[in-house]
């Protein structure tokens, strides 16, 4: 039902509006499939970002593309495990004095920001976590 | 200084492939280039029929791969240009008759005596389609604006490795690109992403010409022709103005109205 | 998978010498019959590179279930003639009229006939992972929505068409040949490993042309390197009633005449087509398409009807129409 009714809306959209959309989500399907090892190395070089600042469950990862009706999706499931102590590089935009750069080092309480943002990951963790005790990080400084 | 070994492909069939391969060869004939045609469409050829040489062919690709004969009794003469020759395909053998290195060499030997030389492949991405580009130092890739054959083209340009390639893209309505029934050429080169060194209307003149083997550059006043020939210029490094196709259909159009089809 | 086919990958077929002498005969009348001809006397024994697919049957196998589909392949030779066009609408005139049917892209590699059926979003499997055992055929095949018994069974994108082997093909087929009633592979151009691919396991063949002088020429090509129990049929595309009256076009008689094959149907040519695809629906669904209501013909002439084949280019009175229909249905089919 939905899709003749989508097809019935797009029937107001010219007949080559539709076939420049269906192409633009098509080729990127292609193309990925076609490349795939390049893909997967974009996927590894992704992780590796992430697991700078998070332990990752790495069985229970997935990150794949999906094909959707109107969107062609780059999906990831990333269940975190922990959240790393970060230790912020000396000079990166702390000198204007910026605290976005690396909020934890302003000690354990930090900016508001900061604290919403490990009360969130606290709440996270617990949830995907159940029964066991939140970490908390470290005391900078 | 060697010549330029181009081939022309698409990925999908019935674009135009052959035809732009006869026509742009004539094109560059008339502008004084010595040309070799090849028709790598190893057991379905046509590039002989479309020129209309399909009776002189005595000798094909094959033979000359397989040192049966000269380069220059396999190359059939087209005195109809200046400089114009047809190496043809076999007929009998399938693509397996022919190795990817032995398509290297051949194209090397006929790069060393011709200034241009234009390789037509066969449709597909199998063994004809990887001998075609074999020798090949650039590609031509043939489209028209529909759905299929523009993601086809975009498979083929993920295959030329590092070849320049540039598009040709035929069959173009302008009539229905102005009703929005056909994807325009800004759409497909924005899909696609690459340079357009040609735009082909589609024109009944060419079933005509290919039936009675008489390419449409032989007539230098024809609408075709003119266009083969600014993609012949463009792809020696000329700056040429695309045409207005528009306008040339309003006049096709009043013109039909006058005569009556 | 069954692996009976097995067997038959390693060698070709030994071919009667009754069968050698029928084959090349039929060679040569087609030799006769080409537009070019050739200086040289090369006469390959053409029939040998179609006897690879043709004896599955002959091979003993262990009792199986009676396959009651019809296994169509829809081939040409010359690319961009139709051949998807034709496999996408004739499957969904035929899911119209209740079969259950399948159409199976066998252009691996560049495959279109998801796209054809505006089915590109939902493709996740394909024939490549069912025949690797990498997923089952029910995961690959993609039902349409709007026709529940029109099911897709899509190629594989990102693969090459060498690594199908045959045999697996050939089995694929079969079995498919027992869930549904019809079973349409849709042909790569060319006559490489995808076209022996595609006409493993198939009974019957739709040849497919338009009025053009390369497209017949690699027609009567293709028809020479099928299997001499495949069952072949014409349909001619693309047609242009304008330009045949004009003479710049080749008649429906014309091609059929070359070709000496039973016509199946005639399609005209259209702008209905393009905006069809563009949308991704069938041209069968589109309202008053002169080339829609050809394919729908054509079905019902797969079905057994007897349907008359309208000439597109006879004058506009129903007598002449009726009596040159008659006159195109009469052409002698190729093979006796």
């Amino acid at each position: 039902m939905l899709d003749f009714i989508n097809k019935f809306f797009r029937r107001e959209e010219s007949s080559k509006s539709q076939a420049k959309e269906r192409l633009r989500l098509v080729l990127m399907s292609d193309r990925v499939s076609l490349a795939a090892d390049v893909f997967d190395s974009m996927k590894g070089e992704m992780l590796s970002v992430v697991r700078r600042y998070l332990d990752i469950d790495e069985r229970r990862l997935d990150v794949h593309f999906e094909n959707a009706e109107r969107h062609f999706l780059l999906l990831a499931n990333i269940p975190v495990l922990s959240v790393k102590p970060v230790i912020a590089a000396v000079g990166a935009g702390l000198g204007n004095g910026s605290s976005q750069a690396a909020p934890e080092l302003f000690g354990e309480h930090g900016t508001g920001a900061a604290r919403s943002r490990r009360r969130r990951r606290r709440r996270k963790h617990r949830a995907q976590n159940p029964g066991q005790e939140p970490e908390t990080p470290p005391e900078e400084t | 200084m060697p010549g330029t070994v181009y081939v022309v492909t698409s990925g999908k069939g019935g674009v135009g492939k052959t035809t732009t391969t006869a026509n742009l060869g004539g094109a560059f004939a008339k502008l004084g280039r010595k040309v070799a045609l090849v028709d790598a469409d190893i057991g379905l050829r046509n590039l002989d029929l479309v020129l209309g040489l399909e009776k002189r062919i005595v000798y094909d690709l094959v033979d000359l791969v397989e040192e049966r004969c000269q380069t220059r009794q396999a190359l059939i003469r087209d005195r109809r240009f200046h400089e114009l020759y047809l190496l043809p395909a076999s007929q009998v053998k399938d693509k397996e008759a022919v190795t990817e290195d032995q398509m290297r060499v051949a194209m090397r030997k006929l790069a060393a005596t011709f200034d241009i030389v234009l390789v037509d492949s066969p449709a597909g991405i199998e063994h004809g389609f990887r001998n075609a580009i074999a020798g090949a130092d650039q590609a031509l890739v043939v489209t028209t604006p529909e759905v299929s054959a523009i993601r086809d083209a975009d498979r083929i340009l993920g295959m030329l490795g590092n070849r320049r390639a540039r598009l040709v893209v035929n069959r173009v309505r302008p009539d229905m690109v102005r009703a929005g029934d056909m994807l325009s050429i800004e759409d497909v080169k924005e899909i696609l992403g690459r340079e357009i060194v040609g735009i082909v209307p589609d024109d009944e003149e060419i079933i005509d010409t290919t039936n009675r083997g008489e390419p449409v550059v032989l007539d230098g006043s024809r609408r075709l022709a003119k266009i083969y020939t600014a993609i012949a210029r463009r792809l020696l490094g000329e700056h040429v103005p695309f045409a207005n196709l528009s306008d040339d259909g309003l006049l096709d159009r009043l013109r039909r109205l006058v005569i009556g089809s | 998978m069954e692996t009976h086919g097995s067997e038959e990958a390693r060698q070709p077929a030994a071919m009667t010498v009754g069968d050698a002498i029928v084959a090349a005969a039929a060679e040569e009348s087609r030799t006769e019959a080409r537009v070019t001809s050739e200086a040289q006397a090369k006469n390959e024994p053409h029939a040998q590179s179609g006897a690879h697919a043709a004896t599955g049957a002959n091979i003993a196998s262990p009792p199986k279930p009676v396959a009651h589909g019809r296994p169509i392949v829809i081939t040409s030779g010359k690319g961009g003639v139709g051949k998807t066009t034709t496999t996408a609408n004739l499957g969904a005139a035929l899911a119209d009229a209740g079969q259950n049917v399948v159409v199976v892209d066998a252009d691996i590699g560049l495959r279109n006939l998801d796209v054809v059926l505006g089915l590109e979003n939902r493709v996740h499997r394909h024939l490549l992972d069912v025949i690797e055992g990498k997923s089952t055929l029910d995961d690959a095949l993609v039902r349409d929505r709007a026709r529940r018994t029109l099911n897709l069974l899509p190629a594989a994108q990102n693969r090459e068409k060498d690594d199908v082997p045959t045999d697996a093909m050939l089995a694929l087929i079969n079995d498919l040949a027992v869930c549904f009633d019809y079973v349409l592979i849709d042909s790569p151009a060319g006559i490489e490993k995808g076209f022996r691919n595609a006409i493993a396991g198939a009974k019957e063949a739709i040849i497919v042309t338009t009025p053009e002088v390369s497209a017949v020429r690699d027609a009567d090509r293709i028809i020479g390197l099928l299997p001499p129990d495949i069952e072949a049929k014409l349909i001619v595309n693309r047609v242009r009633p304008a330009l045949v009256k004009k003479g710049t076009m080749m008649s429906v008689q014309d091609v059929v005449e070359i070709l000496r094959l039973e016509l199946l149907g005639v399609v005209p040519d259209e702008k209905d087509i393009i905006i069809a695809t563009n949308r991704g629906t069938p041209v069968i669904d589109v309202e008053g398409s002169e080339t829609g209501a050809a394919f729908r013909r054509i079905a019902r002439r797969l079905l057994g009807e007897n349907v008359p084949i309208p000439d597109m280019t006879a004058p506009e009175g129903f007598v002449e129409r009726l009596k040159t229909s008659l006159g195109l249905s009469k052409s002698q089919a190729r093979r006796a």
